[in-house]
């Protein structure tokens, strides 16, 4: 099947309108490459329509809050990192904003070594 | 300020801390292979930015397609596996340039390969640049000597020049870059000193070892930048190594000097796009190249320049080479490189095996803008040799009836091989000017038709010595590369007829 198509069925699967019975159906019909090509395209969408919010503990209803005023038509996703130590981290599609404590010692390290 | 206060406020200023948060447009490795990745995402990365995986790993942005990106690798790496997270830089590849870097040996993105440390901590410069517009430039008009006497005479160089030189496997090509090289260690004709870079590419490591070495041994890498993308480097390198040597000459023509860059050679630079080109699925075209094969090098090229004296003065001298196949000039990376270039020095496999070394076939070879950067008394000499030269030639089919012939011409055919053979000259020991000009003189002058063919090149060296011994007042009177007058001409007569009385 040819790109355009399978990159147009993945936005009607995200948008919800597709029937089930339909998309089942359409699924089903699809090679085992196609169906790669398919997740591969309905992951970019949806990532087009979610924000993922990485933080040590879950977030409080005012940050979600002030989150949703920033990113308007856009789910936030809220996902536990103890990696960050503390701090937030906002990926909204290929666009990362880093305010974790994780990133600003890694950037002080390489600052340093910059430096000496 | 104090000293001390100034000590504190740089101190301070290294150790400060950005601690704003840090904004990054990131993508996803899809697949590797062959030195080039694609990555979905990087939807602000531009054409030509560098890019950086998670572990440290440098890469160029070389197509933007809608749904992905192609990146060449900067590395040979196998540390990248799909899924892997790559991020813009917001940054154009390019290097630190500063006088450190001369007697260096550095790659494509100007990180040591000597095994020494290296800060150049000097001035960015971008690997792409624009060449300098027609109103900066002026024309050529100073000689870039290379010390050999048959290109000095035949095919001058001009600083500023673009010179190409050109011939099969094994016929002297690098030779000739290199004995200019070390020719530039001389002031001579109180010249400017040249600064030189010589840019190996796709070049066998043990090659590139072999030059490094004849110029340490001539103490030539104390003004010279050696820029080394090996066979083994992954093609970006290669590709990206001219573009980093003519940077770095960029920044010292910027500073008012003279820079001579050597491209050996370009015909593996175009090899090198070309693997590129054919891994990035852009359409090939002919021999299999990419449609910007031909900008890719004139866009190099055009960067020599020499500027004008109110911008700085300095300029950039350009000698790439390039490599024929059975000694077809009329091949697609050739025929496109003599077109952008000012001139070729041919070198032709015929001549190299029968012993003319340089092989260079005079009647091949031009300069186009060179002369008028020639001295006076070069023109002076080279006029006669380059007639010599011709009738020669001419007559050259004839020579083997041998006494069939009328006495001129047997004359014109002696004197003609007696030129050819003064012409010949052992690697790595470029000649000054009063010494080229004075064996130049000597040959087409006829004062050598009694000396054997066979015992030029011994009379040459013994004539050299003896002016060099008794003659030195017209030694320096011929190193001004002012016109020679009568007077000049007739001690020259006398020196080279003693010379011969003592041959003999």
């Amino acid at each position: 099947m040819k790109d355009t198509y399978i990159s147009a069925l993945a936005k009607q699967l995200v948008e919800k309108t597709v029937e089930k019975k339909i998309a089942e159906a359409v699924l089903e019909r699809l090679s085992k490459k196609d169906l790669k090509r398919l997740l591969f395209y309905l992951k970019k969408e949806l990532v087009q329509k979610q924000v993922y919010v990485s933080s040590v503990d879950k977030l409080d209803l005012e940050t979600l809050k002030t989150l949703q005023s920033i990113f308007k038509e856009k789910e936030i996703v809220s996902i536990s990192d103890p990696d960050l130590f503390a701090g937030i981290r906002i990926q909204d599609n290929d666009m990362i904003y880093d305010f974790s404590i994780k990133d600003k010692i890694k950037r002080t390290i390489h600052s340093l070594t910059q430096t000496v | 300020m104090k000293p001390e206060e100034l000590i504190q406020q740089i101190e301070n200023k290294l150790l400060t801390i950005d601690t704003t948060p840090s904004v990054a447009n990131v993508g996803l490795v899809q697949n590797v292979g062959d030195g080039i990745v694609q990555a979905s995402g990087l939807s602000l990365s531009g054409y030509n930015e560098e890019v950086e995986f998670e572990n440290g790993i440098r890469g160029l942005v070389l197509n933007l397609n809608e749904d992905s990106t192609s990146i060449a690798l900067l590395s040979n790496t196998t540390a990248i596996k799909e899924g892997d997270t790559v991020k813009t830089t917001g940054k154009i590849l390019g290097l630190q340039v500063s006088e450190k870097l001369l007697g260096r040996v550095v790659d494509a993105v100007g990180s040591p390969l000597d095994g020494k440390a290296l800060k150049a901590e000097g001035t960015f410069y971008p690997l792409e640049k624009i060449a300098a517009g027609v109103t900066e430039r002026q024309s050529v008009d100073t000689p870039l000597k290379t010390g050999i006497k048959a290109i000095d005479a035949i095919v001058p160089i001009g600083r500023g020049q673009r010179e190409l030189i050109i011939g099969d496997r094994n016929t002297g090509k690098t030779a000739v870059a290199i004995d200019t090289i070390i020719n530039q260690k001389k002031k001579d004709l109180n010249l400017r000193q040249v600064v030189c870079i010589y840019c190996a590419i796709g070049q066998k490591r043990s090659n590139i070892a072999r030059t490094i070495g004849v110029l340490q041994d001539n103490q030539a890498l104390d003004y010279t930048v050696v820029v080394a993308a090996s066979s083994s480097d992954p093609a970006a390198m290669q590709y990206l190594a001219p573009y980093t040597a003519t940077s770095i000459a960029e920044y010292f023509m910027d500073k008012g000097q003279d820079v001579l860059v050597v491209y050996d050679d370009l015909s593996k630079h175009a090899w090198a796009y070309r693997q590129l080109s054919l891994l990035l699925r852009r359409p090939a075209g002919r021999e299999a190249y990419p449609g910007d094969i031909f900008y890719v090098h004139s866009r190099l090229l055009e960067r020599s320049v020499r500027m004008a004296d109110e911008n700085g003065g300095g300029s950039i001298t350009a000698l790439p080479i390039i490599e024929t196949q059975a000694g077809d000039v009329s091949a697609y990376i050739p025929t496109n490189v003599i077109s952008i270039t000012d001139g070729q020095i041919y070198l032709e496999t015929s001549l190299f095996n029968s012993g003319t070394r340089p092989a260079i076939n005079v009647g091949l070879s031009v300069s186009r803008v060179g002369g008028s950067a020639q001295t006076k008394e070069m023109k002076q000499v080279a006029g006669p040799l380059r007639l010599e030269l011709a009738q020669f030639r001419e007559m050259a089919a004839f020579a083997q009836f041998g006494s069939d012939l009328d006495e001129k011409t047997q004359q014109q055919i002696e004197r003609g091989k007696r030129v050819i053979e003064i012409l010949k000259q052992p690697q790595y020991q470029p000649f000054n000017e009063a010494f080229e000009v004075l064996s130049i003189y000597a040959a087409s002058s006829g004062l050598l038709d009694e000396v054997p063919v066979e015992k030029i090149s011994e009379f040459e060296t013994q004539m050299l010595e003896l002016v060099n011994v008794k003659n030195k007042k017209l030694v320096e009177k011929m190193s001004s590369g002012d016109k020679m007058d009568e007077k000049t001409l007739e001690e020259l007569k006398k020196v080279i007829t003693q010379a011969k009385k003592n041959f003999m």
